[in-house]
């Protein structure tokens, strides 16, 4: 366990630093272009866009289980990951059904602003999730990728390059936003 | 007499910017990533424990044995060959007097520490009577507690051959 | 009476006295030679041939070991004739040896297998099926083993048998093929010295029972000590092993050359004392019969002899080593009383015999007789301070420092014993002799000296 507090503590440091990384630039919980307000005021169309691309979601997450949740035909001793499969291809369908249900009632049959909110919030939740989780692959591609980091390359990356490059940026920002406010 | 210049590499800026490289190696990481998630039975890795491991040949070090005459009786003659050998110290032998007929000694309590031992098989070299092997092509040993994996005789004796050789070949 | 003459071996010139055997010559000066049957107690008896030279003007190599050395004399040990002569006697010595070296005792220490990698490395001509058969571990009694198809023939164990002990229990009976080292029918080797032909045997035909199977014997250290068996101070070799996790445990003492007290050999009683001195140990201090801290007892001691100063008898034991007699004396001083050691407990007129064992029973009552200890029975009966003492006395109270277990009231203090400690001892022909320290315990008692530091810190 000890072990285990060490090796999750990495993991910790990765989330923590994906969270605050799309907090601060890439748009925390919002998705790009659409704002909390835009939502509300369009919310059957809100609605009715994610009842259509969860179906396809869905669908294509169940045909990559029933393709890659197998054993090689060569070692297959029992029936254990296709049971799996089929309980989970249910289970997946169930909730898509229950979802589709809830929005088909938030956005035809009742009018209440909080039970909209609600459900964007929720919505929301999920997109800051989706980004946090396309993060953290992005670390670990990059670990993939380069296993060591050879330590003068890296403080040479960041003191060379790194730096004065956000320094001309800061300076091309002020200049811009000088000029365009002025 | 010439000499043989090689070029060196990462002098030009492209290089000293790293970044080009490493957009290059997450190109391949993320091709290879996209690759195996859609294709997953085409991995190469061992889906152990489900799947075993094919290529263990006879020459292969497992776990040890002791190995019988062709009576049943004990082929090993405590010599402390093994020991002796052991470049871990891991083997414990008592002596004792041999009543069954072959030779005069036998071992009364051997005792193999596989937690200190290194698999090395200088053991199985040393020994004079083909009495210790390690041909059981047995890779995996576990236990809840250390005194697990102290064999001891009756164990020692009790794994099998995998490979046919069931008795000592220097033993009648 | 006898001169001084010059010979050559090898090219170089040596000097030996007229009269003396070549083998002697070659041994002292540590040349090589190769032999079986030659003994420097039992004399020369060239039966095994091992030991042959060149001698210059002789037409046939001539064994060493039976051969007086001459004025001019010229000697050559290690031509290529002689190397290959050496080769082809090992083999005949080899041609009915069982090669059963990994069963073997001897294997380690052991003369064949020696030669074998000196001159042998031949392989052999004879298959195992065809070798001749003879007894293996016959018990020839007095804890010895003979296994007569490893035995060379070298007749040393008759020969001890014959002119050191005179008993003449061991022969050699049969001829040629068959001949093997036996007793007489129904009889059994019986003599206080039997043991010491297991260290003659060059071979692994004589082999102690008592040792038998205990340890393989390269995994023994070696300490030089001295037996403390009796007033005689047998020089000998204690033979011991710390195992792995384990402590440190003699297996055997053996006895070690020194020619102005017991020459080669030990006897048979003093061979074996190992086994209780290592057994029933006193390990942890007592309080009447109760188990106590080390502090607790020093600090308890501490405060008894204040109690019952000017009323203190110490005692101590003729076996301690000098340094540790002359400690204790001085530490008497300091609380103001005299040490006796009671000496009659020694005495034993029925181990005496005329060859190396004493009646007296103390390792070194020479140094209590030097240091003009009191030798009768304690004047005191205040506080009696035991230095290990075999003896049992009554006092009001009592301190003690025993090595082993004994039932005693007071207060016991667990001592290291002689193999755990190094010092000298004076025998009864007042030899000086040092023994070494062999055995290093994991949790080692404190000794004599340590504890007389303590108590007076």
């Amino acid at each position: 366990m000890k072990f285990a507090m060490y090796f999750m503590g990495e993991y910790v440091a990765m989330n923590t630093a994906s969270a605050v990384i799309i907090t601060m630039i890439f748009g925390g919980y919002q998705i790009p272009w659409v704002s909390t307000e835009m939502l509300q005021e369009n919310f059957s169309i809100f609605a009715i866009s994610i009842m259509l691309i969860m179906p396809i979601i869905v669908s294509i997450l169940i045909r990559w289980m029933q393709k890659n949740n197998t054993v090689r035909p060569s070692v297959a001793t029992d029936d254990g990951r296709n049971f799996e499969t089929k309980v989970l291809t249910i289970v997946m369908i169930g909730m898509t059904l229950l979802v589709e249900a809830i929005l088909i009632y938030l956005a035809f049959l009742t009018d209440s602003a909080l039970a909209n909110s609600l459900a964007i919030t929720l919505f929301q939740i999920a997109v800051f999730v989706v980004k946090l989780m396309m993060f953290n692959m992005f670390f670990i591609l990059i670990r993939w990728t380069v296993p060591r980091f050879r330590y003068d390359q890296v403080q040479k990356l960041g003191w060379y390059y790194l730096l004065p490059l956000s320094l001309f940026n800061l300076a091309i920002t002020a200049i811009i936003i000088v000029g365009v406010t002025s | 007499m010439s000499i043989k210049v090689t070029k060196r590499h990462g002098h030009s800026f492209r290089d000293k910017l790293y970044l080009p490289a490493i957009y290059d190696g997450v190109k391949v990481t993320f091709k290879h990533l996209f690759h195996n998630v859609t294709n997953i039975n085409e991995v190469d890795t061992l889906r152990y424990p489900e799947e075993q491991p094919t290529d263990i040949t006879s020459r292969w070090r497992g776990l040890h044995r002791l190995t019988h005459r062709a009576d049943d009786s004990v082929a090993c003659v405590a010599c402390f060959m093994c020991a002796t050998a052991c470049p871990s110290n891991c083997i414990f032998i008592e002596a004792t007097e041999r009543e069954d007929g072959h030779d005069e000694k036998m071992p009364a309590s051997f005792f193999i520490d596989t937690l200190e031992c290194v698999f090395c098989g200088y053991c199985v070299e040393a020994c004079p009577c083909d009495a210790i092997r390690m041909d059981t092509g047995i890779f995996s040993l576990t236990g809840n507690k250390r005194e697990d994996f102290v064999m001891d005789k009756e164990q020692l004796l009790s794994h099998k051959g995998a490979y046919g050789e069931e008795i000592s070949c220097a033993r009648d | 009476m006898s001169e001084v003459i010059n010979i050559i071996v090898d090219g170089e010139n040596y000097e030996a006295q007229e009269g003396s055997l070549l083998i002697d010559l070659l041994i002292k000066n540590k040349i090589k030679v190769p032999y079986f049957c030659y003994h420097e107690s039992l004399g020369p008896d060239g039966n095994c041939r091992m030991c042959m030279v060149e001698i210059e003007g002789q037409k046939r190599p001539q064994i060493a070991c039976d051969t007086f050395v001459k004025e001019g004399m010229e000697v050559r040990s290690n031509t290529q004739n002689i190397k290959s002569l050496r080769t082809d006697i090992l083999e005949l010595e080899l041609i009915n040896h069982p090669v059963d070296c990994p069963v073997c005792d001897q294997a380690g220490e052991c003369s064949l297998q020696d030669f074998y990698m000196d001159y042998g490395l031949h392989n052999s001509k004879v298959t195992i099926q065809d070798k001749v058969k003879h007894d293996k571990a016959v018990d020839l009694g007095s804890n010895v083993m003979l296994d007569q198809e490893r035995c060379v023939l070298c007749a040393r164990c008759t020969r001890f048998t014959d002119k050191i002990t005179g008993t003449h229990e061991l022969g050699i009976i049969g001829r040629g093929d068959n001949a093997k080292v036996s007793t007489m029918p129904g009889r059994k080797l019986s003599n206080a010295y039997a043991m010491n032909v297991v260290d003659l045997c060059p071979v692994g035909a004589l082999t102690s029972k008592d040792f038998r199977f205990s340890q393989r014997v390269w995994f023994l250290q070696t300490a030089e000590s001295v037996c403390h068996g009796c007033a005689k101070g047998c020089n000998i070799y204690i033979d011991h092993n710390k195992p792995k996790y384990k402590d440190d445990v003699m297996y055997r003492f053996r006895p070690r050359r020194n020619d102005a007290v017991n020459g080669f050999f030990m006897c048979d009683e003093g061979r074996l004392s190992y086994k209780e001195l290592q057994e029933n140990r006193q390990e942890r201090a007592l309080l009447n019969g109760e188990d106590i801290s080390q502090e607790e007892a020093i600090q308890k001691a501490k405060e008894t002899i204040k109690k019952f100063y000017g009323n203190i008898c110490i005692i101590l034991d003729a076996n301690l080593y000098t340094q540790e007699i002359e400690a204790i004396i001085k530490f008497a001083k300091t609380i103001g009383t005299n040490v006796c050691s009671p000496q009659e407990i020694y005495q034993d007129e029925d181990f005496k015999d005329d060859m190396l064992k004493s009646a007296n029973r103390a390792a070194n009552s020479k140094t209590i007789e030097k240091l003009h200890v009191y030798t009768g029975k304690p004047r005191s009966d205040g506080l009696i301070i035991n230095f290990n003492h075999p003896g049992e006395f009554s006092a009001q109270s009592q301190i003690n420092f025993f090595t082993h277990k004994r039932n005693n009231a007071g207060l016991t203090l667990p001592t290291a014993t002689w193999n755990e400690s190094s010092g000298t001892l004076t025998n009864e022909d007042g030899i000086e002799q040092k023994c070494e320290q062999a055995i290093h315990k994991n949790n080692p008692v404190p000794t004599v000296i340590e504890y007389l530091q303590r108590l007076q810190s």
